[in-house]
Parts: C-alpha cells; structure tokens; sequence
C-alpha cells in the first residue's frame, strides 16, 4: 500500500444526480424508495449503508437503467447531466460498471478470458483493442495465470475478480457495487477490498458501493448514505455517519468498526475511533468476562476420523477427535478449503470415512458400516437445497406428513417464538423470502427430522450485523433447548459472540479446542475486529459489549 | 496435434481421414488406420493413455472377432467344428476388421475432439454465426456449474432421506422428480442474475458481435490443406479403379494391383501427416539448440578457458 492519501480529490461537476426519487414496485404499498436526494463528484467512493429492505439494491439498479426493476419511478437520475433513461444504452452498458453479489451467476463464459471479452465484444470493438484491453487488465490485477482455468475451478475470490475485470473492460466512469464481498470468505475479501481502494486512489474511479461489511473501509470513504426504509437518513462524511449512528443509537451502529463502540464507552463521540487512543486512555476501559457454558453430556463423538473424497490422494481430514455435548454451540473455524465442510459432511454421512468411527446417540458409523444419522440435521451453504416445492406450507407440510407429524403438531412448531416470524411468509414461495427468512424456514424443516444435532455450514455468509446478531439469537435460543450444534465460520466475532466453544483446523487436524476467549486470547494474527484495535498489551475483551469503563491501572 | 495450424486446416484433415475410415473395411486398411491413430495418440498424448485405449480396445475387437466365428459361417476355409458350428477363417478376419474399424474411429474421434479443444468447433463458426455460438459457449459454462449443483442438492436431500439410489421404484422415481424440478426453479431464479448481469454489459445491444481473437492463415496451413487434399485424391482414385474393394466371403479376394499399394501408401501418409509433423519438429527443436549451444561455447571459448 503507498503511504500517500488518494492523489485526486473528488472534484468538479457531480457525475451522477438523484433529485426526489421515488420508486414503487408492482402490487406494493409501500415505496421502495422515497425522495431520495443525492449526488456524487467524479472520483468520490460513497458507501450505502441500510438494512434489509432499505432500497439500496433498488438504488443501484436505477441508477443502472439497462436493468431497473419495474415499478413505477417519478423523479430524476441524471448521468452527466442528461436523465438516465434518455442515454443511448451502449453508454449505459459502457460507462456504468455493476457488480452482483453472487460470484458464480454473474459469469457466462467459461473462462475469464472470454468473459473479459464478452462486453467488449457486444458494443462491437474491434478485435485488437479487445485483445489490448484484456492483457492490460490481466496485467493490472495480476490474472495472468488463471486466464484459461474453467471457471468452477477458480476461487470465489478469483471469480469476483474476474467479474470486476470484466466490468472494467468497457473503461466505465461509474462503478455500482451490490455487496460484492458477501460470498466471499475473509482472504479474498480483504484482498478484492485493495484492489477497488486502488482503483479508487489510482484511476480515480467513482465508485458507489453496497458492503453488508463496511467494517474495513468504512473511514477510508469520501462520503456515507444511510437508508432507512427507503428514505435517506443521513448523508455525510464517514466521521460525521459515526457520530450520528452513536448519538441517535441506530441499530447500523452494530455495522461500524469496533474503535468506534469502544471509544463511544470511554465517552468519546464513535468518530474517534478511527485512530488508536493513547494507551492512558485505554487502560481506563475494564471488560466483564463471557458468559461460561458448562458441558453437558456428550451427543457426539468422533475418534480418529479420517475423511477425504475419493481420487485425491491425501485425506483431507487426518485422525480428527471431537466431543460435542447437548445444548453447546461448536464453532468449527480455519482458512477456506481446510476442511471444515468436509467434517460437517462426513457427520452427515455424505463424506465416506477412510478410517476412525463417529457415534451419535448411540448410532454409531465407520468405514465398514457408514450410516446417514436420522438425528442429524444439515444445513448446507446454501439453504435453498432443502427446498422443492412451490410454496412453504406445502413444502414442510408434505415433509413433515413423511416423518409423522400431524397438522397440530406443525402449528404448534411454528407458534413457538423462534418460528413465529415463519407465519407471514407461510403461503410464499421459499424463494421470494429474504436472506434471513430462508435460513429460519430451513431451520423448520430440519426441526421435522426431530434431530438431536445441527450441523450448520457458514450460516452467518453473506449476512450483515443486524441479520447476524438475530442468527446467533436463534442458534443461542436452540440451544438452551437442548440442540448441540455444530458451525463452520469464517467470522471470528461470531465465533466469539455465539460459540460455546471454538475448534480451529488446520492441515487436516482439529486443534484442541476452547472456550473463546482462551481461544482468542492466545493468538496473535487470527483475532476478532475489538481485539485488532486494542494494542497487543491491551487486549482485554473480545466484542465491544464485554468493554465498560473501569478502574484502571494507570 | 497440430496446434499450430488453424482449426479450419485441422477440421478438413480430421475430416477426411474419418470419411475415409468409414468407408473401408480392408483387412490392410482398417489395421492401419487404428495403428496410425494409435502412434499418433502416443505422439501427442503420451505412451500411457496408449496403453488404456489398447484395454478397451482390444476386447472390442476380440469380441467382434468371436461373435462373427461364432455366427457367421460363409467362409470356405474350415479349421475347426464346434458343436455342429463350422468356424471358418474368413469370419474370423471378417470380424477382427470390422472390430479394428470401430475401435480405430474410436480412437481418431478421440484425436479429433482433443485436437480442437473445448470450445474448437465454436472458435471455427464464431465468425459466421456468432449469436449461437456464444450461447453455445455459455453452455461450456453452465453446464458443469448445474452438474456441480445438481450434486450438491442431491447430497442435502439424502440427508433429508430423499435419496434415487434406495427404496421402492416410486419412492426413487419420486424423489428424482422433487428433485429435477426444485433444481430447475433455483436454476431460474439464478439466471435472472445472469441475465441482469450480460445485460449490464451491453448484451444484446450491438448488432454485430466482433470477432475475436482473430486466428490468421498461415502458410504452413496452405500447405497441409494441398497434401491432405493430395493424399486423399490417391486414395479415391485408388477406391474408384476398384483396387480397395475387398470380399471376404466365400473367400478372400483382394485385388494385388499397384494401384492398390499406391493407394495404401497414401492413406498411410494422410494418416502419419501429424505424427510426422511433431516427430519433425522436435528433431528439429533439437537441432537448433544443439547448434546453439555449439555456436556459444566457440564464442565464450577464451572466456571459459
């Protein structure tokens, strides 16, 4: 990273305008966006800030005009001055840049080559530029290796940059980003959030970007939206943004980087926590411990679990030992492809095990006797593989009529609290509901199966705080129930908040685990967002919620 | 094979050697053929993948041979009675032809697909029709992203206890259609991204795809279209004078004329056109750095001496 600030400051006529927008979508009452007022100077990056259901998508996508939804939009977006619906559409492909969140559908082609080339090949350019342009962005960001890969074989993080190369082909002016990161595991994101803070910083890029994370980048924007509902809330600097959340408690607040709430204990407005305080400051802060969980009686056993998939040669997972007790939260962390799906499959039963058993409940499996565990539940990355039938009623009706359930013993499931929110959603299609509502409707399902474990695959990929925060409530909820669960994560502040207990593996073995903060405290690189902000001598909490003001040491 | 010729000069000979393949069934021929395509497997794939097309190979033919024995009784020349069942000579060659034919355009079809790649055909009709072509491409794309999917489904669903590999015939058949149709829906809801995505690049926007990338004609190309096209005018002249034919039954004739040598000379040139041509440029890639390293150490002498 150059140690100089952005050498272009966002100057000039604003690239985009929006006066008094408002858009409704077909058959809703209520408009996905209400006069929203804003613009944007050429080389600014400007975060979107809201939760689900505030309009940020919308926003993108209407700025965006070759794919905005249909409604109805009064109000204008003008683009260099002339309204966006009225630009010739090859400007509006080529000069907007929109990135989606989802890595693998966003691509068509079957390498990055050919997809770098896809839209310069639709305006029509000719073949020598198109040829020049792909080996300049290649070069740029590094692609040269993987040109001609086949796509499935790349990593998320690859295909993300792939799309972006892709996107940049056309030389756009503008760049829409819809949560770009939310598939990606922590690595790539960092890495794909450098490679867009340069080409803000170097190519003067204006760039507007929808991060359910904002975490990392959050003080290195020019400006910050908040949308609340549809309706702007606040527009300003990212100081500014971090005072106003503080002071008015927004629920976004949970969004900022952990400085902001560990200054805001010590009374400092959240705007100071962009730098560190001086250590005298510092010591002034005193945590309270985690809650303990004591270990109940053991539901899950593995002994020497050895699992790989069959035509690689080394196992991935190499003499594996785990207990697991009734009502405790596992969470199983450890870099991308180390092997924590493959622990969850192999409970599941859809890994064969090379050697070692697991025994839940009294079931017991091998490699001579592999069973599938009745009373296990698996939730798999993506939720919506549970799913098959139009509506969610007759999904979980159907399904829970072949395990013996009557139609009283359903409602009563669903009048439970943590199900309840499942009862407006009943009759939808489970793929119209949102992020959070497919992950408690898969929950429901796998609650038919009566199972006595859950194993759940990145639960928390892809949501924001809030949409985190409700998960860890519902996991937490279950398990005083009795559920033992078993999580695969990538986000150490969830591991801290939730987990019971935390296991990290790595190069096929399960390290012995501990409590978090036994856990956490003892690492020096692997660390949660609060603990990367206090100095090393200084790590005293984990999550900002432990942190209130204290005696001190002096 | 022949990476350094266009794909239109690799299509033409592919082509004609497969046309020609098909059209023979000569106890010469037909041998030569599958060892030509075996020597050129080795050539371009490695001795290794030789040896795993031989174990399929062989049986095939080993069969052929056995059923034609076994069912086939026109020949005249007798050498063994089995059961009643006369086993004749001519038969036997019969089927081991027929068997060397299939199994050798097994292995030149093999060549072929390897020889243009992945998206080979495509690269050679961009130009003319470029809109199904690109569709075509994308389905390089999807269709082992779907495959990977499908796979993934599959698996979560047996953990449900839906599953196509156990239980009754209707309970498979079923689950197999929950499963098809949900993977279908998803796949719907999925390809409104992709469509919104090709959109906002511009897809549909142009009139005319450019071309790209551009693959230029060499003169190396000109001459293997001449040679090719040589080669196999020996051959048909050779096919139309009748000095190919063959009958096997009752008895095996084969016209001995030299017209016909000329003819198998020249489907064997056609055939080892490539072999040679690798076997010519590693001779002469060798050549070149032998008479490079020569020339540096005569340059450098005094500085090493």
């Amino acid at each position: 990273m150059t140690s100089s600030e952005h050498t272009y400051s966002p100057s000039g006529e604003p690239l985009v305008t929006i006066r008094n927008l408002t858009f409704r979508y077909p058959d809703v009452s209520r408009p996905a966006l209400q006069d929203v007022t804003a613009s944007f100077r050429p080389g600014e990056l400007v975060l979107l800030l809201g939760g689900t259901g505030s309009g940020k998508t919308t926003l993108l996508k209407l700025i965006k005009h070759l794919i905005a939804p249909f409604g109805t939009r009064t109000g204008e977006i003008t683009f260099r001055g002339t309204e966006v619906s009225r630009l010739p559409k090859k400007q509006l492909a080529g000069e907007m840049g929109y990135l989606f969140q989802h890595t693998q559908d966003q691509l068509c082609m079957p390498t990055p080559l050919e997809e770098m080339a896809f839209g310069l090949r639709q305006l029509g350019v000719e073949p020598a530029a198109i040829s020049r342009r792909c080996g300049e962005l290649s070069c740029y960001f590094g692609m040269e290796h993987w040109l001609d890969t086949p796509m499935e074989r790349l990593s998320g993080g690859q295909r993300q940059l792939t799309a972006l190369a892709s996107v940049l082909a056309a030389d756009p002016s503008l760049l829409l980003l819809d949560e770009p990161t939310a598939q990606l595991d922590p690595v790539h994101s960092r890495s794909f959030l450098e490679q867009l803070l340069r080409l803000h910083r170097e190519n003067n890029m204006t760039v507007l970007a929808v991060l359910h994370q904002p975490e990392s980048i959050f003080f290195r924007a020019d400006r910050i939206l908040v949308l609340e509902q549809g309706k702007l809330l606040f527009s300003g600097t990212p100081r500014d943004t971090a005072d106003f959340l503080g002071e008015t408690k927004h629920p976004l607040f949970s969004a900022l980087p952990a400085g902001c709430r560990a200054v805001q204990t010590l009374g400092y407005p959240p705007s100071r926590g962009e730098r560190l305080l001086p250590a005298s400051d510092l010591s002034r802060l005193s945590a309270k411990p985690l809650d303990p969980h004591p270990a109940g009686a053991p539901v899950l056993r593995l002994k020497q679990v050895t699992a790989g998939y069959p035509g690689r040669i080394r196992p991935v997972l190499r003499e594996v030992d785990m207990t697991l007790s009734a009502g405790e939260i596992f969470v199983l962390l450890g870099a991308n492809g180390c092997g924590k799906t493959t622990l969850l499959k192999a409970v599941a039963g859809l890994v064969p095990l090379l050697s070692g058993s697991i025994r839940l409940e009294g079931e017991k499996s091998t490699l001579w006797r592999p069973t599938a565990f009745a009373q296990a539940g698996y939730l798999p990355q993506d939720p919506m593989e549970l799913f098959d039938a139009d509506r969610l009623e007759e999904d979980l009706t159907a399904y829970g009529k072949t395990r013996g359930w009557t139609r009283d013993e359903l409602e009563g499931l669903l009048n439970q609290p943590l199900f309840s929110p499942l009862k407006e959603v009943w009759t939808q299609n489970p793929l119209d509901l949102s992020g959070g509502q497919r992950q408690l409707a898969a929950l429901a399902k796998l609650m038919l199966k009566r199972p006595k474990l859950l194993l759940l695959d990145e639960p928390a990929k892809g949501l924001d705080a809030a949409a985190s925060a409700r998960l860890g409530e519902r996991l937490t909820q279950l398990s005083r129930q009795g559920m033992a669960i078993l999580i695969s994560c990538h986000d150490p502040d969830f591991a801290a908040r939730h987990g019971h207990r935390c296991g990290f593996l790595f190069h096929g073995q399960l390290l012995p685990p501990q409590p978090p903060e036994t856990f956490f405290a003892g690492n020096r690189f692997y660390l949660t967002s609060l603990q990367q902000y206090l100095p090393a001598k200084q790590r005293i909490a984990l999550l900002p919620e432990q942190l209130n003001v204290g005696e001190g040491e002096g | 094979m022949l990476h350094r010729c266009h794909p239109v000069t690799r299509l033409c000979w592919f082509l004609q050697v497969l046309v020609l393949g098909m059209l023979f069934c000569h106890p010469v021929l037909s041998p030569m053929a599958l060892a030509a395509g075996l020597i050129c497997q080795g050539a371009a794939l490695g001795a290794r993948s030789c040896r795993t097309t031989l174990g399929f190979g062989l049986p095939v033919i080993l069969l052929m041979g056995g059923l034609n024995l076994f069912f086939n009784s026109r020949g005249n020349t007798v050498f063994l009675y089995l059961n009643d069942i006369p086993l004749t000579l001519e038969s036997l060659i019969y089927g081991v032809t027929a068997g060397c034919m299939a199994v050798g355009m097994a292995v030149w079809l093999m060549l072929f697909a390897k020889s243009l790649g992945r998206s080979g055909l495509l690269d050679l009709f961009g130009g003319i029709l470029p809109g199904i072509t690109m569709i075509l491409t994308m389905l390089l794309r999807f269709l082992p992203l779907y495959r990977k999917r499908m796979k993934g489904r599959m698996d979560t669903q047996r953990t449900l206890g839906r599953t196509t590999q156990e239980g009754s015939l209707t309970r498979r058949f079923q689950d197999g259609g929950r499963l098809l149709s949900s993977q279908f829906s998803a796949s719907l809801e999925q390809s409104i991204t992709t469509a919104d995505s090709m959109t906002a690049r511009g897809y549909g926007l142009g009139k005319r795809l450019s071309r790209w990338p551009v693959e230029k004609l060499h003169l190396r190309d000109g001459v293997m279209l001449a040679a090719t096209l040589l080669f196999t005018a020996g051959v048909v002249w050779a096919w139309l004078a009748g000095t190919l034919d063959c009958r096997f039954f009752p008895e095996i004739t084969v016209p001995g004329s030299p017209l016909f040598w000329g003819g198998a000379g020249c489907y064997l040139l056609l055939l080892l056109l490539p072999a040679f041509w690798t076997a010519g440029e590693k001779a002469r890639r060798r050549l070149v750095l032998r008479r490079w390293n020569q020339s540096w150490k005569e340059a450098n002498a005094h500085d090493i001496l």
